[in-house]
């Protein structure tokens, strides 16, 4: 039952064969998760696992550490240096975990306990472990300096770390025990591009220098591109496809694998388009200044900004997480009233202003929103949701007219029929499905500026396609000014007409895409470009 | 994800999806103690409402002898009055009843509100209605009602009243931090954005969400409610002329039906009493427990991810997918074996 023959002529140190994994739900139906996924990993190779939400991946490792939840059922084999190690379920798996196989997990952010340092942290897992028993301060130190962290750190707390220190922190923590075979589970989802690009150099190279094997587990197929040398891309519980790198990227097989390729921006194929003829300036944002009122201090979060969106211009705000541009786009909504300088929608003055104006304003502006799971109503249909603003301005003189209304703009983001979405749910929508209808929310006022924030973040790479290129059509179309904030370079490169980096409350650099690009004049927007994980194995950065 | 579990079921019939997922109300009621609970309820109110053609006796007439003893023509026996006790207790049932469901209809008016205000507007309006909350809260609530009931004298408005306007505290405070929850929501800034009012945002978006949580809230203030009256009626300070559960055990009491022996008397009143707040109190915490699915986590607990052995990897299965039964393996492991 228990093979401990190898099968690969270089014997594999992980190897998964025939996994099959079923969820039970509540009403006692069984979901076949993952179905028949086999795949083996040679000592200090690393693997990408790739693949859209829900598409199994995620499991699949869990499974390879026997971390599942009790709803879940496993067949197949797990073997670990040829020996299968979930033949006895939990009991047989536990021996391996953490020793052998340790894990990166998908929210290392809150992976650590907030009342103990770092240290008390990782010197818990080498005594429950039992290793490196009365030499735990020296492996702690030694661990800390391996993933690049300053002497010292084993005596801060979590919350006195950044997002990026905090991830190597927990990458050290996987390697206390020297396992041969470290899982990470999108290891670099939540972090800024700039902090990306150094946790994945340092996981490549931990994997040289240890001859660590790696299954990075990621969405993003630059980040296999740059730091795995073979991929498997995976697809309602399967392998579609698998190769090394340079095969995926050069001949993919599979179409999926050419469409997960080609909805990948590369921000190396941007080129110089045609500028658009000046159009009369839709809004104008000149010296904003925004301060919150902190502890002492008051903090400026948005310092002397001043832009244009002109009708038919898309405008990406460009900047990782707290350079002011959710601020700015809630200054321009008007809804923060404490703001300095002047913001003119349509030459009207959204700043300081009282209700009843606020209420034109809005009718002129409408907003799209990063989640699209979180903004529909769920017992809304998706008529009730499109009719609301309707009712909300009383703009329709009856009820017919106002299905019309929402009939219409269903079909201008692209669901047709129409009348197959309208009496719909939100929970039976895909998420790039919901992300139309709430922009279809937003259109039926006919507004003048659509303000986007994040809009795609929260969805699968195949489908960000679609939606971004929904808002490049309404700009040309409806001749709308559409300002997108993005932490997202290439994307904004691929789409916006004009591009506005931000740092620190300020505008650092503006431009078209091209110059942006390729021509950038500050070291922060080359910072940001290089950092970027291209999808072209051969580009490395 | 939004959780489908704090959604009221509000739309019409006819437009209601036949695919939705299930809200609060829908899962709670399969729940064995939310069945019982409401069949309790269920049948106290049929017996309430039914009551003046259930009765075999008029409650205000001498039938039988002074506290005579449960037999085939009186069920539970006969009080100080020669009075039929069923008769009394199903007529009895009624005000009872009454009073509980309007003192938890007041409370709960009183407590959304002041939640709803508290948590959507939040900064002043917040400070001020949950210290006043908070005032109400530390009223010890038996004496003030017996105070209130003195000085207004005994009547059972005042009993509604009094008691309803004291339970609302509890009801605030939960509703407040839902809406607190829901105000961050996307939506409901999505709605926001749109340009929608107060009024419009609290009226179509909050209070569905909240429907489940009052239901809950209020078929527990039910029990509290019937259970003050009663403790009020019996200790006199109900309306003496009106028949209820309450007043039934006072007046059994007081004419002594303890020292006779009279048990009968007495204990039907009060086992009513306790079968119907048993019965809102079973109901209610099903549905509290629907709403809250993380009393309900399965992968915190001990037991573990089940194997399934594929028969030594057999080519045969791959061609019959449908069936799947469990070959049991070589060494099958207990430990994991009976999760199935």
């Amino acid at each position: 039952m228990t093979p401990t023959t190898p099968t690969h002529p270089a014997r594999a140190v992980l190897e998964l064969r025939d996994l099959r994994i079923w969820f039970r739900t509540d009403d006692g139906a069984e979901n076949e998760t993952v179905k028949g996924l086999s795949l083996s990993l040679a000592p200090g190779e690393r693997l990408g696992l790739v693949g859209e939400s829900g598409c199994g991946k995620t499991t699949t490792i869990l499974a390879a550490l026997g971390l599942l939840p009790a709803n879940a059922t496993v067949s197949g084999h797990v073997l670990y240096d040829g020996v299968d190690i979930i033949a006895g379920g939990d009991r047989t798996v536990r021996p391996h975990r953490w020793t052998d196989i340790a894990m990166v997990f998908q929210g290392a952010m809150s992976a650590f306990n907030p009342v103990h340092t770092v240290g008390w942290q990782i010197t818990e897992a080498l005594q429950v472990h039992r290793r490196f028993v009365g030499s735990e301060e020296a492996r702690v130190q030694e661990l800390l300096s391996l993933v690049g962290l300053p002497e010292g750190t084993e005596h801060r707390f979590p919350h006195e770390l950044s997002g990026g220190m905090k991830q190597r922190a927990v990458i050290a923590m996987a390697l206390a025990c020297e396992p041969k075979v470290l899982l990470a589970d999108e290891p670099t989802t939540a972090l800024d591009v700039v902090v990306q690009d150094q946790i994945l150099r340092l996981l490549v190279e931990l994997s040289e220098r240890l001859g660590l094997a790696l299954i990075l587990v990621t969405h993003d197929l630059g980040v296999v591109a740059q730091s795995c040398t073979r991929a498997a891309v995976m697809r309602g519980g399967e392998i579609l496809e698998e190769g090394t790198v340079e095969q995926l990227y050069r001949s993919p097989a599979h179409p999926y694998t050419r469409t997960l390729f080609e909805s990948t921006p590369d921000i190396a194929q941007v080129g110089a388009r045609p500028r658009p003829e000046p159009a009369p300036a839709l809004l104008a944002v000149d010296g904003l200044s925004v301060e919150y009122p902190g502890r002492g201090a008051t903090r400026r979060a948005v310092s002397d900004v001043s832009f244009q969106v002109a009708e038919g211009e898309l405008v990406a705000l460009v900047g990782q997480s707290g350079c002011g541009k959710t601020t700015t786009l809630q200054a321009v909504m008007g809804m923060l009233p404490g703001a300095s300088g002047s913001v003119l929608v349509d030459g009207a003055p959204a700043l300081g202003i009282r209700r009843a104006e606020r209420r034109r304003l809005r009718e002129r502006v409408q907003m799209i929103f990063q989640d699209p799971y979180e903004s529909l109503d769920v017992r809304f249909t998706v008529a009730d949701t499109l009719e609301e603003p309707l009712l909300v301005f009383k703009v329709c003189r009856d009820r017919a007219e106002r299905r019309d209304r929402a009939l219409a703009a269903l079909e201008s983001v692209g669901l047709t029929p129409a009348e197959q979405y309208i009496d719909r749910y939100p929970h039976q929508l895909s998420g790039g499905q919901r992300q139309r209808v709430a922009i279809a929310a937003g259109l039926v006022l006919h507004p003048a500026l659509l303000l986007a924030d994040e809009p795609v973040s929260m969805l699968d790479v195949s489908v960000r396609t679609g939606v971004l290129q929904l808002l490049a059509d309404l700009k040309e179309r409806e001749r709308m000014g559409i300002l997108m904030i993005t932490h997202d370079l290439s994307t904004a490169a691929e789409y916006a007409d004009r591009i506005i980096v931000m740092r620190d409350g300020r505008i650092v650099e503006s431009g078209t895409p091209d110059e942006v690009v390729h021509r950038p004049g500050d070291p922060y927007t080359q910072l940001l470009i290089d950092s970027i994980p291209s999808p072209d194995p051969a580009r490395t950065t | 994800m939004t959780h489908p579990g704090t959604t009221l079921v509000s739309l019409p019939r006819g437009r209601r999806p036949r695919n939705r997922r299930r809200g609060a109300f829908g899962r709670a009621i399969r729940e064995p103690g939310a069945i019982i609970g409401l069949a309790v309820i269920l049948a106290f109110l049929l017996l309430s409402i039914f009551a003046p053609l259930l009765t075999p006796y008029s409650s205000r007439e001498v039938s039988c002898g002074v506290f005579e003893a449960p037999s085939a023509a009186h069920w539970f026996g006969c009080d100080d009055g020669g009075v039929d006790v069923l008769s009394l207790v199903l007529e009895g049932g009624r005000i009872s009843m009454f009073v509980g469901f309007a003192a938890a209809a007041i409370s709960i008016l009183i407590g959304a509100t002041v939640g709803i205000l508290s948590g959507y507007f939040g900064g002043w309006v917040d400070t001020v209605l949950m210290r006043i909350t908070d005032y109400f809260l530390v009223i010890p609530q038996i004496v003030l009602m017996i105070v209130v009931a003195a000085v207004w004298g005994p009547s059972l408005d005042h009993v509604i009243v009094v008691i309803g306007a004291l339970m609302w505290t509890s009801t605030a405070r939960i509703v407040r931090s839902q809406v607190k929850s829901l105000r961050e929501r996307t939506y409901v800034r999505r709605v926001e954005a749109i340009g929608a009012g107060h009024l419009r945002i609290v009226l179509r978006h909050i209070l569905p969400q909240l429907g489940p949580l009052l239901a809950a809230s209020a078929v527990l203030a039910v029990t509290v409610a019937i259970f003050n009256e009663t403790a009020l009626a019996f200790l006199g300070l109900s309306d003496p002329n009106a028949i209820t559960w309450g007043t039934i055990m006072e007046r059994a009491f007081n004419r002594a039906a303890v020292s006779t022996g009279a048990w009968w008397a007495i204990v039907p009143a009060g086992v009513a009493v306790a079968l119907l707040i048993v019965g809102c109190y079973l109901l209610g915490r099903a549905i509290e427990d629907a709403l809250n699915p993380r009393l309900r986590v399965s992968h915190l607990g001990l037991r573990t991810w089940a194997l399934r052995q594929s028969a030594a990897d057999d080519f045969a299965r791959a061609s019959e997918p449908v069936e799947r039964t469990r070959t049991t393996g070589a060494t099958p492991d207990p430990g994991t074996e009976d999760q199935r």
